[in-house]
């Protein structure tokens, strides 16, 4: 667990005593002196100066109320808008101990009001008792802190846990068909290569985040999770398939959404949705032929369509039982012949910048 | 004159003011001393006679602060009624002036006299 470094408890707090009249700052600075480090300034503008210096790192203010140049209600206002009211506490320091001055003072986020002349032992336990108040909110914020880089540390842990169990299961499901280990994760990468692609290519049209990109590359490890619900030897029949046994084939695409939708966090994550698209529309044909919905053209969501493309550009260039591994260059031209199912132009030419790329 | 001496003839608490200096002797004789010098009973005394009632309740207040600091009752308590007076009633105050100066000033006057006998080790 990293710990996060408070201030050492040896380190003196720096307190700055502002007065026009040195007879002032000198009771208030005998008065502090023991315990913590003092610097003294004789009007509102030089204390306003110490205070924004970024090195002068000052734990309470002193505050008198009348002083040349700058006084101390201006200081207050200037103080505030520079966004240090409430993060270092003022005391004000005054002789002038009219109801309405002290209102004023309260109205402005002072911490409290001392009169004058003072008597030493009671400001410095009042002032001492704010400061701890300070350094314990710090404390505590700093843990805070701590604690947010832990949570934000484990949903990193659970996130990856999360992938890994969804790629374990998706593959052991794709493996009972024939297909190897590593076809999911080949997908993952094609979807995702061809996601960013697509986006290099119209940035206007295909407006996605990284974040999104990430999600559906995701969503392609389940496209096929509804062959499970495929008998085997439908699935792993070495020849062709009957009408009747294609239209039970076809089905997974159903059967997967029917399994998507038994997870309990479906509804609210968009992950989900992308993996219900995909599994249900990954076979269909941008002439509107494919199954099971028969959806055409622009109707078949981008994604689902990338996925469609990965799915068979990765079928064509891998060994089969039934075949060997086709070279990219000939897999892309029966794909844009239209050998092995009709694609959206666009993302064919995605298709080819990516292969080029390499 | 020691400094025991000083301060009874000035009605000085020396004990409640020795403690606003956290018991450091030194540096309280150092502002005692520093009242010889301190120009705002001039400035006063300036303001009062060109009639400035601002500026007279701004040295006022300030000479008020600084000898109470140092425990002399005497001249801060009439420094106070001056401060007091001008807020309450600038015209009445502006009428009792003199008075009210008159007042301070002897506050002061005497002050001096005692300090300068301490300081001169008599």
């Amino acid at each position: 667990m990293a710990e996060y470094n408070t201030q050492d408890k040896t380190e003196k707090d720096t307190i700055l005593i502002v007065d026009d009249q040195e007879i002032n700052r000198a009771i208030l600075c005998e008065t502090f002196r023991a315990e913590h480090e003092i610097v003294e300034a004789e009007n509102g503008q030089r204390a306003l100066d110490i205070v924004m210096d970024p090195d002068s790192n000052i734990a309470a203010v002193l505050l008198d109320i009348v002083m040349p140049v700058m006084d101390g209600f201006e200081f207050m206002q200037k103080f505030n808008e520079a966004g240090f009211g409430g993060k270092i506490p003022v005391f004000l320091i005054t002789a002038d101990g009219s109801d309405k001055s002290m209102r004023i003072g309260y109205d402005m986020g002072v911490m409290d009001i001392i009169e004058k002349p003072i008597v030493p032992y009671f400001v410095k336990r009042r002032v001492e008792s704010v400061l701890e108040l300070f350094r314990a909110r710090k404390r505590l914020s700093n843990k805070v802190e701590v604690q947010h880089l832990q949570i934000r540390e484990q949903e990193e842990e659970i996130f990856k846990l999360n992938y890994a169990i969804i790629e374990t299961l998706s593959t052991a499901i794709e493996l009972r068909s024939g297909e190897s280990g590593t076809h999911v994760k080949r997908i993952s990468v094609l979807t995702r290569r061809l996601l960013e692609e697509l986006r290099r290519m119209d940035p206007v049209k295909y407006e996605f985040t990284d974040d999104q990109i990430g999600q559906i590359a995701t969503a392609a490890i389940m496209h096929d999770v509804g062959k499970i619900a495929i008998s085997d030897t439908i699935l792993n029949k070495p020849g062709r398939l009957t009408p009747e046994e294609y239209d039970v084939m076809k089905m997974h695409t159903i059967k997967g959404c029917e399994i998507l939708e038994l997870i309990p966090q479906y509804k609210e994550n968009q992950l989900y949705r992308y993996a219900y698209d995909i599994c249900r529309h990954h076979h269909e044909r941008w002439d509107g032929k494919g199954y099971p919905d028969g959806l055409k053209g622009d109707e078949i969501s981008i994604w689902a369509q990338v996925v469609s493309v990965a799915d068979v550009f990765d079928a064509l260039t891998n060994e089969r039982v039934y075949k060997a591994a086709i070279p990219e260059k000939e897999a892309v031209a029966m794909i844009h012949e239209g050998k092995c199912g009709l694609f959206n132009p666009g993302l064919l030419q995605a298709l080819d910048h990516m292969l080029e790329a390499g | 004159m020691t400094l025991e001496e000083a301060g009874k003839e000035l009605g000085i608490n020396l004990d409640a003011a020795l403690e606003r200096f956290a018991g450091n002797e030194g540096l309280y004789l150092k502002f005692l001393n520093k009242m010889l010098t301190d120009p705002t009973f001039p400035a006063l005394e300036n303001a009062v006679r060109e009639k400035d009632l601002k500026a007279v309740e701004r040295a006022a207040h300030t000479l008020k602060g600084v000898s109470a600091n140092l425990g002399l009752d005497d001249l801060s308590g009439r420094c106070a009624d001056i401060v007091q007076a001008v807020r309450t009633d600038e015209t009445a105050a502006q009428d009792d002036m003199e008075v009210l100066f008159g007042a301070c000033r002897q506050a002061y006057e005497k002050m001096v006299f005692v300090l300068q006998k301490m300081s001169q080790g008599e």
